[in-house]
């Protein structure tokens, strides 16, 4: 492994090279200032960016007194109503009273901030590279001859779509609103859902090539400190050329790459979200995804939907342990049936073992070839509706669920019994709220397979109890993954397997640590 | 690339291997099994054991469409030796595929091998593998006890049928039960106990009676017959429901008194030397049959004291005459009386308890029956007015 080392090295050495290079660039820039010259800056500015296609030049002249304005934008990125109905008219039909001097610098760049332009954010900038990073955003520029400072207005307007129920969390009670991908509309929906002077929004910045903004959410009198400065602290880490989606942002912070439990939740729900920030827990949004991540996220946050406290506490507990007994059917049951057949006939009831002795004659195949033949085909079934388009989707579902395994059960290649087990176990990891979770157990079920293939029952003891040790050391931002579990904290179980009424959940979760711990009097 | 760690590499390996184990050591899928329910203990004509396993035949029970009607859902193998073991693998070399005793319900044992060898070593072998479980039930058989483990009826197989008739504890006039881990106990403590006698009606099985197994030599004696078994079971209180006849003179015409609940209490008395035991029977039911001749009107108290009056005489007589039978004819404790001492007097028991079958025949036993009759059924007195 000491090559690696070597060449890690070696790379430091190249960047740190390049950096240096990076660092003259802007220097140079900085000497690229506007000079007044409405003509020599434009040719400035179209050398640098002119050969782009959508960067629109448009001169013309201030009302009556003949001032040479040219403004320039990228085409259907900056806000075509500024434009039109505000810079554009505002200029031409400008007519200054006449005070007997003509207009100069400082007399006309007051005049055009105080009285001509009608909009509301308007910066002064000098320099060459600003004007152009300003533009390439989806600013408008505004050069005035004459004048050496350039007004860069408005800002881009982005096509976005409308609020609607997010599709991979919708529920039965509670709002039907759900992100979206502009960053600014994110946080006023939370703005809107949590009422509280103390929701804090903090910006930061990522990607290093393609800069987008990232904000960092958190209630400002319950959060832990140690926590927020954790979670700035990893953000600050992420040295990327660029991030797609806020997905990125999670596997660049997460605590264990190699866990197959997500240890960040993403979610598309503000109630969501304001649920974990009274928690006191931190969340990210990143512009341009329609996902919020939240940290620290425990073990039963996955198997929480937030219609556990919308409806009522009963209904909801009985739900609540449903999902958990569920997620033990969709990780155990294909490998307790590998293990019950081929290793413990002795552990079937003496009626059942008849019937699945009976479905089993003629199937050519050892029990764990049997599972796994019936559970690839059915993730493959399960991949191919996801990736289809919606209405082939269900054909698919059709197509493969009824005709194959009617199929092949007829054809001897499975039992029936074993269709019943795939079905049972694809049907209950459906209900799991969270699909990353579903994703994790499915994972872990073939492995628990394998373990029952070779060890029996004794294997899936040994495999269960493997997961144990691995999610007990697991921790997510320094909080216990199965938390309240272990650490054990007893006050924190209202709000584990059950949920108790909501008049008892008088205090936030102990484990983490709120400065404000009273919910409710 | 430089070498990998060692213990990282072997490890990978190993996984990688353990892969290919798909069908493992002790791995036996269940199809191939034969699975075995019940089986029979005979002499054979040359003085060896003779045994027969049933094994089932799931295609023939499981609702597969390969289902003939005709087929049988069970098939019998039969061997010769001198003990279980070796029969148990001759049985391998006629038929396919491993014996798995673990749903095995029942053991018979035919009548003239119970009364030759003692049960404990036929049985050793039930005890000593681990996949049998200690709920197997064990009969004998009046006669050739493999004939049990045959039914004419499809669909059926007799090894659970027995058990499950033996299960439902329906009357009286059938033993509770004796699963395979309490006759180690008894057999061990040389306690003399009853196991349930089997017989054949045309080819069908019947309960009919008990065999008496005599403590001391641990073999078969005698036979108790369905009317002594009633008595047994007033005694120690363990049926559950049955009927009692409630009527004396025969000009009162049957009367059925149904039991819904028993309850009997073992009391021994010890002044000095003398033992003696007092049973207290507690009964309550309901008459389920009245013929009556006379029109007596059945809400009256009178007519109900005097049906209840019927009743505990004829338990009284059951178990009176059970008890002679117990102590005169096989000079033998099957009621639990010697438990009973051993719990409340235990110095006295330690005196008596090696020859305590023949202690037990000396020893007077009085009993106090009472019956309770809750529930006159749904015909009432107006009609009879």
């Amino acid at each position: 492994m000491k090559w690696r080392k070597l060449n890690k090295s070696q790379m430091k050495i190249e960047e740190s090279a390049k950096k240096a290079k990076q660092d003259k660039q802007p220097f140079q820039e900085s000497i690229n200032e506007m000079t007044g010259n409405l003509t020599a800056d434009l040719n400035l500015i179209r050398k640098e960016i002119g050969h782009n296609s959508d960067v629109t030049f448009r001169e013309f002249q201030m009302g009556t007194t003949g001032i040479r304005i040219a403004i320039i934008f990228i085409d259907g990125f900056a806000d075509a109503d500024v434009i039109n109905n505000h810079i554009l008219v505002d200029f031409m039909s400008a007519s200054p009273k006449e005070t007997g001097h003509p207009l100069k610098n400082s007399s006309l760049k007051e005049y055009i901030k105080n009285q001509a332009l009608s909009v509301s954010g308007l910066n002064e900038i000098r320099t060459l590279k600003d004007i152009t990073s300003g533009v390439m955003f989806g600013s408008i520029a505004i050069l005035v001859d004459g004048l050496e400072d350039v007004f860069l207005v408005g800002g881009a307007k982005v096509k976005t779509r409308n609020i609607d129920e997010p599709p991979t969390e919708s529920l039965v009670r509670g709002p039907r609103v759900g992100f979206i991908e502009n960053l600014k509309d994110n946080t006023a929906l939370l703005r809107r859902h949590g009422k509280d002077q103390n929701l804090s929004i903090i910006s930061s910045q990522v990607g290093e090539r393609s800069k987008k903004e990232l904000v960092i959410i958190y209630m400002k009198d319950i959060v832990d400190p140690h926590l927020l400065e954790e979670v700035k602290q990893r953000i600050s880490k992420i040295k990327i050329d660029d991030v797609h989606d806020s997905s990125y942002i999670e596997q660049l912070i997460e605590d264990n790459f190699l866990s197959p439990f997500p240890q960040v939740q993403s979610t598309e729900r503000p109630d969501r979200v304001m649920g974990a920030l009274m928690e006191g827990r931190v969340a990210l949004l990143l512009d341009g995804s329609p996902f919020a991540l939240i940290v620290p996220v425990t073990f039963h946050m996955l198997l929480q939907s937030p219609e556990d406290y919308y409806e009522r506490w009963m209904a909801a507990t009985l739900i609540r342990i449903l999902r958990y007994f569920s997620a033990f059917i969709s990780l155990f049951v294909p490998s307790l049936y590998i293990a019950f057949i081929s290793f413990h006939p002795g552990l079937i009831p003496t009626k059942l073992i008849f019937s699945i002795a009976a479905t089993r004659e003629g199937v050519p195949f050892p029990p764990l070839i049997e599972a796994l033949i019936m559970e690839v085909s059915i993730e493959v079934l399960r991949e191919a509706g996801l990736r289809l388009p919606k209405p082939i989707g269900q054909s698919i579902g059709i197509v493969g669920g009824l005709v194959i395994g009617e199929a092949a059960v007829q054809a001897g290649i499975v039992s029936p019994i074993m269709v019943i087990v795939v079905a049972v176990t694809a049907i209950s990891s459906f209900t799991l709220p969270q699909y990353n979770v579903g994703v994790a157990l499915r994972i872990l079920r073939f492995a628990s397979m394998l373990f029952a293939s070779v060890f029996g029952l004794y294997g899936v003891v040994l495999f269960f109890l493997l997961l144990c040790s691995h999610l007990v050391r697991l921790k997510s931002f320094g909080i216990p993954y199965v938390s309240p579990a272990v650490s054990f904290r007893l006050s924190d179980w209202k709000d584990f397997m059950i949920r108790v009424p909501l008049f008892l959940m008088k205090r936030r979760p102990k484990l983490l640590h709120p400065k404000d711990s009273v919910r409710k009097r | 690339m430089k070498k990998c760690k060692p213990l990282l590499r072997n490890s990978f390996v190993s996984m990688l291997l353990l892969f290919l184990l798909s069908g493992c050591w002790s791995s036996k899928s269940i199809e191939d099994l034969n699975i075995t329910v019940g089986s029979a203990i005979d002499k054979s004509k040359d003085g060896k054991i003779r045994s027969t396993l049933q094994y089932v035949i799931p295609q023939a029970i499981g609702n597969s469409s390969s289902k003939s009607p005709q087929q049988k859902s069970y098939t019998n193998v039969s061997a010769t030796g001198i003990s279980l073991e070796p029969i148990g693998w001759e049985t391998t070399l006629r038929r396919e595929g491993p014996i798995s005793g673990a749903h095995q319900k029942a053991v018979i044992i035919g009548q003239d091998l119970a009364r030759d060898e003692p049960i404990r070593e036929l049985t050793d072998l039930y005890f000593r593998v681990i996949d049998l479980r200690g709920s197997t039930l064990i009969f004998i058989s009046k006669g050739e006890a493999a004939r049990t483990l045959e039914s004419k009826e499809a669909g059926v197989i007799p090894a659970r049928r027995l058990v499950e008739i033996a299960e439902q504890e329906l009357t009286t006039r059938a033993l509770k039960p004796l699963p395979l881990i309490k006759i180690w106990g008894k057999s061990n403590s040389q306690t003399s106990f009853l196991l349930q006698l089997i017989d054949l009606k045309k080819g069908e099985i019947e309960f009919n009676g008990a065999a008496v197994i005599k403590g001391r030599t641990n073999k078969m004696i005698g036979i108790l017959n369905k009317e002594e078994i009633e008595g047994i079971n007033w005694i120690t209180g363990e049926g559950k429901s049955g009927a009692v006849k409630a009527f004396q003179k025969a000009s009162d015409k049957p009367t059925y008194y149904q039991i819904e609940s028993m309850k009997s209490k073992i009391k021994p008395h010890v002044t000095g030397d003398r033992i003696s035991f007092n049973v207290k029977i507690e009964s309550e039911g309901k008459i389920t049959e009245y013929w009556n001749p006379h029109f007596k009107p059945a809400f009256k108290n009178k007519t109900i004291k005097h049906i209840e009056n019927a009743a505990e005489k004829e338990v009284m007589r059951l178990v009176v005459n059970t008890t002679k039978k117990m102590q005169k004819e096989f000079g033998v404790d099957v009621g639990g009386f010697g438990n009973q001492l051993r719990i409340q007097y235990p110095n006295v028991w330690k005196n008596v308890k090696d020859n305590w079958d023949e202690k037990f025949s000396e020893i007077p036993i009085t009993y106090d029956v009472s019956i309770t009759i809750k529930d006159y059924g749904m015909i009432g007195s107006k009609k009879n007015k």
